[in-house]
């Protein structure tokens, strides 16, 4: 067989075609050209095949229905929109709800992650096993089990918000508690120890946190102080713990008053639900209802491109911005001053005013305060209507979806923030610890850092993940670009090719774009060798 | 132990009183010791861990707590979730599981709507694929035989828990005696047993007349042995022969090829003149971004209409030129009203046939490869129905037939993973070597494969799949959407696979290819022959991990309308009125069988991983 | 063409298999199966059982179909569609005929070019909410929390509802009737909208039905019917005149039960028409003459469908209303048989 490989015999017996095969100076053209030429005709074949269809059916390619009157209502959206706006809003504001949903996500997923990561090493026997099985738990379910599973134990176990109004029955009851005027037993600190139920779950994981809590207080005070100062500082976390069982915790410890005959025939004086935080945050079957801040002096807004553009909220990006620029300056001067003196002036309260003066001053001449949800009350005093109104409503389906995408991303997450700091040689702790660091700040300075560049080329992918994850949103009525590009708007227009490629265009331009950002941060991190 | 006398009775001994016994150790104090230091030592070494301890005892508590009631007024006997919580409250429960839905659907489950008679088929399937499963893992090792036999076992008992017919029970003790036996006397042979398993297996789970796998295995018999003939031959006047049937072939597909492609081209000229499907571009709106979209596509469009025309231009200008105007041999393939192009086809054909010839007569594996496929094919496109028409009507061996849409459950997942992993595999390691090839071309086609898949949802593949192939696809071809979603998710994983593929060829060291070339070796040989057997040992835990992932996301299949075991079976079973409301317990069932298979896999590369691992270093 | 032969090696492989636009009727004769796309799950119309097997209102007539093109009421092979896959699954053929309780409107007979060929259930856009909150009208639901079903007409006719009424709501949008009715009955919305027969089938299988009401405004219009592709005429001559005999049979009073002994002594024309005694009406369209005999004989007349699935007899318990014959005050109206 005569293969022409060898320089001598090609230049002897010039090009013959062969040699497109044979001479390796040749062949990866040849193969390339061929290649090149097959796929382009794949290409071709493809379009063309599109085309011969959508004649077949009498279509064309249009995204003129972008254009058209979507009709359709979104139930939660980040800027305006109604069933007026067009299918290329809708589009909008699928693609704003996927993004919010990706970065609320990773977000948590990296935190609960690192954490979950860093516990599993920990040599706490039963910590390190719980957080094994947390992982191993979220990583072999299916995500979509655990979005629909986080969506239902929400919707469930919360209350209605009917629960938090005030009815006719309420305002009766309160009346006639108020013509009562012996309240037997009054509801003082005897009375709720007195009633404490000792055998019940509550008051045993009470107990528990108690016990808990002393021994931990103990061994912290007995290793810096000495005889009674310890045990007197031991005792100040028990004694607190104490007296939030008497009063924050009172209602689920403690029975309450005897049941008194009057009292029981006069019912409920209080709605069957009740409002977080100083009474300014509702969690309800449907969503979390979230205090909104006010402006009484607002400086105004204008619209831009369809998206309204708040110059009070833009006031107060500007504000940050030169504070924390100012910050760098102070911190920036104070280590020169180091550098030169070996004394570091101390900085901090200065940096707190920094930061925090210019916006407190402006929030304060904007005249900020909260608009606080709850239900509209008519002139008997009694709410009326659905569901609270005022403040912000964050819908359980964006909640139940980034709590399931942050638990289900973050198992993977701790696996590699456990592999990134195994990854990292016993000696670099052995080091720090040789240095009088203690065992946190070894891992945060010392451990986590370098783990770092073995941690983020994975993270990457997972946040990629995460991102495409976003998707299975429509499981619990998350409308995101699927459900609304992909489900809504495709059903009513019946433009599947328009909308599907339109879709995959912009999943993947989100994908490039988080991974070119990624990657840029990880070439800023990555060990800078010379 | 400590008896030794310590120089007591030494002759220089000038002490006093030197003790002759060592004391035996004290007891340590209780605080080092038993229960106690091991509290110490695990749960309460620092106020943080203690704090962390009492913490999680608190949670778990807590969850157990709250859940408990709810596991122990479990209810299995019932008909419907009203009997279910009648029964619970009798028992004095708040609230219960009603495991009796479980009890009364489990098999759609597992199976969907396969025919309940017919359960042995799949359960006999999935036997067999952990036999064939054998060779692979265990290759020429007596553990292969064992798995054999386990699978056997678990098969025969899973027959037994199913209540199959004696037959289908005698027929699998049978074919799994034989594997076993196989793999005990011939444990190589035992990879006959894996190359078959695909055929028996499409026919077990689909099934139709025995005579198709038959056939079909006939075709894949030529295939093999044109190749081989043609290989092994050394005879100087056959292999010409061969050479001249393999390019005139060449020839032919080239000048298929050639002339489809200008019937494109001239298809999509004519479109393009035509102002009513550009004006579908632009006539969206005033908007001038709807505009600037339709310019933006119409333009891609254009650059790759363009490069095809401008491949096509070159070679026609060159046949004019050359004015090689052999013959006429456009007529043959329908082109006889377009001269001009006639003689590009010409020249198209005459290069291909030129090129495949001294490929050809050089014996080329590729080559060889290539006739081997075209032949098989031919074998099984031409001679296949025939064959089984006659084989049939001699002597009908036949199962039910049972259409893809009967089938559903785990058992649905499981053919899309499994098919879809193992289908990829092959891409997955041609897209590893094009992404690290020294060709610029391959590598900008990788490389835009891998990252365009990794950057889509698989949910718009999936979609892709059931909505947009009909576009993609030659008029009229419609087929089965099982197919057409395992043929996605096969792409799906193939990019993945391609990056853990990647990552094993990257963790060889470069002496390992250097070695391969300095033994003279091809390209292709040192891959077969060092390159892969080592970059695929490393990847298994990631093809592994690749494969929990894929089979996870296989409840997504439920968008596209197929019964997947999550959403799909539990919503026929919620459309059923006896068990409308019911929602914990179908959902914890699907998952609990999900954690089990995904966590045995996952142990189980883990303890790959740590094999492969010490014959390593 | 060559490149057929390409193709055709390609086809071979077992699980092609081939779907022609222009004649569905001779495929499906060919395939001996007819490709009926019905939905997932909904109680009463379409749903497989716990063997496997389906049933409901549509689902029936599939089976009719089935019996009067291939004389076998079970050579049908049921496509589950979602709402997002139903329109391509008959577009792109993989389906033969579509019965998965979708609206007849403009755009899809027009835009996506099918045709619906009858109407075999007349319906209708409601609200069903919980007893407690006190209200009596779909007016007074200002500021409500709706749950709706996504992929089909029901999202519009909301949105259009409160904008002509000028009142404010949230919709929540749900993939699946059961979903939707999950979150409703936890509280997670204050209404649950869809058609008025799927609300009285979700409600008669509520634990608690007692405790919900439907609403008296209607604020759509639901014409439910079997769908199929455009032109290919003589294929939706076919369902058309199956679904028209089912119609006829109840009008002339014929069963499932006496089709054989009305078939030996009705003098009626139209029923010996109708039975394939008289005239050659199964030729016109390439069947036979008994095809509509056949059709009856599966699953009997719409009537004994209607109550076989969704009448009071059963656990949905839906009353005739708009769907009984036109002689009794309903809609439905045969065209006649000659």
């Amino acid at each position: 067989m005569a293969f022409a490989t060898s320089r001598a015999e090609a230049s002897k017996g010039g090009f013959r075609l062969s040699m497109l095969i044979y001479d390796t100076r040749f062949r990866a053209i040849t193969l390339q050209v061929v290649a090149l030429i097959l796929f382009l005709l794949f290409i071709g074949w493809l379009t063309d095949n599109v085309i011969r269809n959508l004649d077949a059916k009498g279509k064309d390619i249009n995204f003129g229905f972008l254009w058209v009157r979507a009709g359709y209502d979104i139930e939660q959206t980040l800027i305006p929109y109604t069933n007026d706006d067009n299918h290329g809003r809708a589009v909008i504001i699928g693609l704003l709800n996927t993004l919010v949903v990706a970065f609320f996500g990773c977000i948590l997923a990296t935190v609960v992650g690192v954490i979950v990561g860093v516990l599993r090493l920990s040599n706490n026997w039963l910590i390190s096993r719980l957080m094994t099985i947390y992982v191993e738990i979220f990583r072999n379910v299916p995500l979509l089990l655990w979005i629909l599973l986080v969506f239902v134990v929400i919707s469930e176990t919360m209350p209605a918000p009917a629960d938090f109004k005030i009815t006719p029955a309420i305002l009766e009851s309160r009346a006639a508690l108020a013509g009562l005027e012996a309240q037997a037993g009054g509801n003082g600190l005897w009375m709720r120890i007195a009633t404490l139920k000792l055998g019940s779950l509550p008051f045993i994981l009470w107990l528990l946190a108690f016990i808990g809590i002393t021994v931990a207080a103990w061994q912290f005070a007995s290793a810096r102080f000495q005889g009674a100062k310890a045990a007197l500082i031991a005792a100040i976390p028990a004694l607190i713990w104490v007296i939030m069982a008497l009063t924050v915790f009172s209602p689920s410890l403690s029975g309450g008053p005897a049941a008194d005959a009057q009292l029981a025939e006069i019912g409920a004086t209080e709605p069957a639900a009740s409002k977080f935080f100083f009474d300014s945050i509702a969690v309800t079957n449907r969503g979390t209802n979230i205090p909104a801040p006010l402006l009484d002096r607002p400086l105004g807004g204008t619209e831009f491109a369809g998206v309204p553009v708040n110059f009070s909220v833009l006031a107060v990006i500007a504000v940050l911005i030169v504070s924390l620029l100012a910050n760098r300056a102070v911190v920036k001067r104070a280590k020169s001053i180091q550098e030169s003196t070996g004394n570091r002036p101390t900085t901090w309260y200065i940096s707190l005013v920094i930061l925090f003066l210019p916006l407190i001053l402006l929030l304060l001449a904007l005249g900020l305060h909260w608009e606080v949800p709850g239900f509209p009350v008519n002139d008997q005093g009694v709410s009326t209507g659905f569901n609270l109104r005022g403040g912000i409503q964050v819908m359980h389906s964006f909640t139940a979806l980034l709590i399931a995408l942050a638990l289900y991303t973050s198992a993977f997450i701790a696996e590699i923030v456990r592999a990134g700091i195994q990854a990292i040689p016993r000696g670099q702790s052995e080091a720090a610890a040789a240095l009088g660091l203690r065992p946190g700040r070894t891992m945060r300075l010392v451990v986590l850092p370098q783990a770092l560049r073995v941690i983020i080329p994975p993270l990457i992918s997972q946040y990629l993940n995460l991102t495409k994850n976003t998707s299975l949103g429509i499981a619990v009525s998350y409308l995101d670009l699927r459900g609304t590009l992909g489900g809504i708007t495709l059903n009513q227009t019946g433009r599947e090719l328009e909308a599907m490629l339109l879709m995959m265009l912009i999943y993947l331009t989100i994908s490039l774009i988080i991974s070119m950002g990624m990657n840029a941060f990880n070439a800023a991190v990555k060990l800078k060798e010379r | 132990m400590s008896g030794t006398k310590t120089g007591a009775s030494g002759p220089n001994n000038t002490a006093l009183w030197l003790r002759e016994e060592m004391l035996s150790p004290l007891p340590p104090p209780s605080r080092e010791a038993g229960v106690t230091k091991w509290l110490r030592q695990n749960l309460l070494s620092s106020p943080v861990n203690t704090l962390l301890t009492f913490a999680g005892v608190v949670i778990a508590l807590w969850m157990v707590w709250t859940a408990f009631p709810w596991w122990w007024h479990s209810v299995w006997n019932a008909n419907s979730l009203a009997e279910c919580r009648a029964i619970v409250a009798a028992a004095g429960g708040e609230s219960g599981a009603c495991w009796a839905v479980i009890k009364a659907r489990w098999h759609q489950f597992i199976f969907g709507f396969y025919p309940p008679a017919e359960y042995w088929r799949p359960v006999l399937t999935g036997g067999l694929l952990f036999a064939a499963l054998a060779p692979i893992l265990y290759w020429n090792d007596r553990k292969g035989a064992h798995m054999v036999a386990l699978s056997g076992i678990a098969t025969l008992l899973s027959l037994f828990a199913i209540s199959a017919g004696g037959a289908a029970l005698t027929a699998s003790l049978v074919i799994f005696a034989v594997i076993w036996a196989l793999a005990i006397w011939r444990p190589k042979a035992l990879i006959w047993v894996t190359g078959l398993f695909p055929f028996v297996a499409v026919w077990l789970i689909w099934g139709g007349s025995f005579w198709t796998p038959v056939s079909q295995l006939l075709a894949v018999a030529v295939g093999a042995l044109i190749a081989w003939i043609y290989l092994k031959n050394t005879n100087r006047l056959l292999n010409d022969a061969f050479a001249l049937v393999i390019a005139l072939a060449a020839a032919w597909v080239a000048a298929v090829v050639i002339g489809y492609s200008d019937a494109i081209s001239t298809d999509f000229f004519g479109k393009m003149r035509d102002v009513t499907f550009w004006q579908g571009y632009l006539s969206g709106s005033d908007n001038i971004l709807a505009r600037l979209f339709g310019m933006l596509a119409s333009l891609v469009a254009m650059v790759v209409i363009a490069g095809i025309w401008l491949l096509l231009a070159v070679m026609y200008l060159a046949s004019n030129l050359l004015n090689l105007n052999i013959a006429d041999l456009g007529a043959l393939f329908g082109k006889a009203d377009m001269p001009a192009w006639s003689s590009l086809l010409s020249l198209g054909a005459a290069l291909a046939f030129a090129l495949v010839f001294v490929a050809a007569r050089n014996r080329a594996t590729l080559v060889g490869i290539l006739a081997g496929i075209l032949g098989g094919a031919a074998a099984l496109g031409y001679l296949g129905p025939i064959l089984v028409s006659a084989l049939h009507a001699a002597l009908p061996l036949t199962i039910v037939t049972v259409g893809s849409n009967m089938i559903g459950g785990f058992l649905l997942a499981l053919i899309i993973g499994v098919t879809a992993i193992a289908a990829s595999l092959p891409l997955g390691i041609m897209l590893a070597l094009g992404r690290r090839s020294d060709m610029w071309l391959m590598k900008v086609l990788s490389v835009g494969f891998i990252e365009f898949i990794r950057g889509v949802p698989l949910i718009t593949l999936l979609f892709t799949a059931s909505l947009l192939l009909q576009y993609f696809l030659p008029p009229q071809t419609n087929f089965d959407l099982i197919l057409r979603v395992i043929i996605l998710a096969a792409l799906f994983s193939a990019a993945y696979l391609a990056e853990v593929i990647r990552g094993g060829l990257a963790a060889l060291p470069r002496g390992q290819y250097e070695a391969g070339d300095s033994l003279g070796l091809t390209y292709w040989q040192a891959q077969r022959l060092i390159i892969m057997p080592q970059a695929l040992k490393i990847s298994i835990p990631g093809i592994v991990s690749t494969f929990i992932g894929l089979f996870k996301d296989t409840t997504l299949v439920s968008f596209v309308g197929l019964l997947d075991p999550l959403r799909g079976v539990t919503n026929t079973v919620r459309a059923d009125i006896n068990w409308k409301g019911i929602y914990w317990e179908p959902y914890i069932f699907v998952g609990a069988i999900f954690f089990i298979i995904c966590f045995g896999m996952s142990r189980y590369s883990m303890y790959l991983e740590r094999k492969l691992k010490t014959d390593h270093r | 063409m060559k490149k057929s032969a390409i193709i055709g090696a390609l086809a071979a492989s077992t699980l092609l298999v081939g779907a022609a636009h222009a004649a569905t009727l001779d495929d499906v004769k060919a395939r001996g199966e007819l490709n009926c796309g019905v939905n997932v799950g909904l109680t009463g119309f379409g749903m497989a059982d716990a063997n496997g097997t389906w049933v409901g209102f549509d689902v029936d007539l599939c089976r009719a179909v089935a019996a009067a093109v291939l004389g076998d009421p079970t050579k049908v092979k049921f496509v589950p569609t979602t709402g997002e896959t139903r329109f391509t699954a008959l577009a792109s053929g993989e389906v033969d005929l579509l019965v998965r309780n979708s609206t007849a409107t403009f755009t899809r007979d027009v835009d996506l070019k099918f045709d619906f060929v009858g109407i075999n259930y007349y319906d209708g856009q409601g609200f069903m909410v919980k007893k407690e909150l006190g209200v009596s009208s779909a007016k007074e639901l200002d500021g409500a929390t709706v749950c709706i079903q996504t992929g089909t007409t029901t999202e519009l006719n909301l949105a259009d509802f409160f904008k002509a009424n000028n009142l404010s709501y949230t919709p929540v949008t749900v993939q699946d009737d059961s979903e939707a009715q999950r979150q409703y009955l936890a509280g997670a919305c204050d209404a649950y909208t869809t058609d008025a027969s799927g609300l009285a089938a979700g409600r008669a299988t509520m634990a608690d039905a007692e405790n919900h009401i439907i609403l008296p405004e209607i604020i759509s219009k639901e014409p439910l019917g079997p769908a199929v592709r455009h032109g290919d005429n003589v294929w939706g001559d076919i369902v058309r005149w199956t679904y028209n005999a089912l119609l006829i049979a109840e009008e002339k009073g014929v069963t499932k039960a006496n089709i054989e002994e009305v078939a030996g002594s009705s003098t009626d024309p139209e029923v010996r028409r109708l039975l394939g005694l008289e005239g050659e009406m199964g030729a016109m369209f390439g069947l036979d003459n008994d095809f509509a005999k056949r059709a009856i004989a599966a699953n009997g007349n719409y009537g004994e469908i209607f109550e076989a699935n969704l009448g009071t007899g059963t656990p949905i318990g839906l009353a005739r209303g708009l769907n009984a014959l036109w002689t009794q005050g309903g809609l439905q109206y045969a065209w006649p048989m000659r």
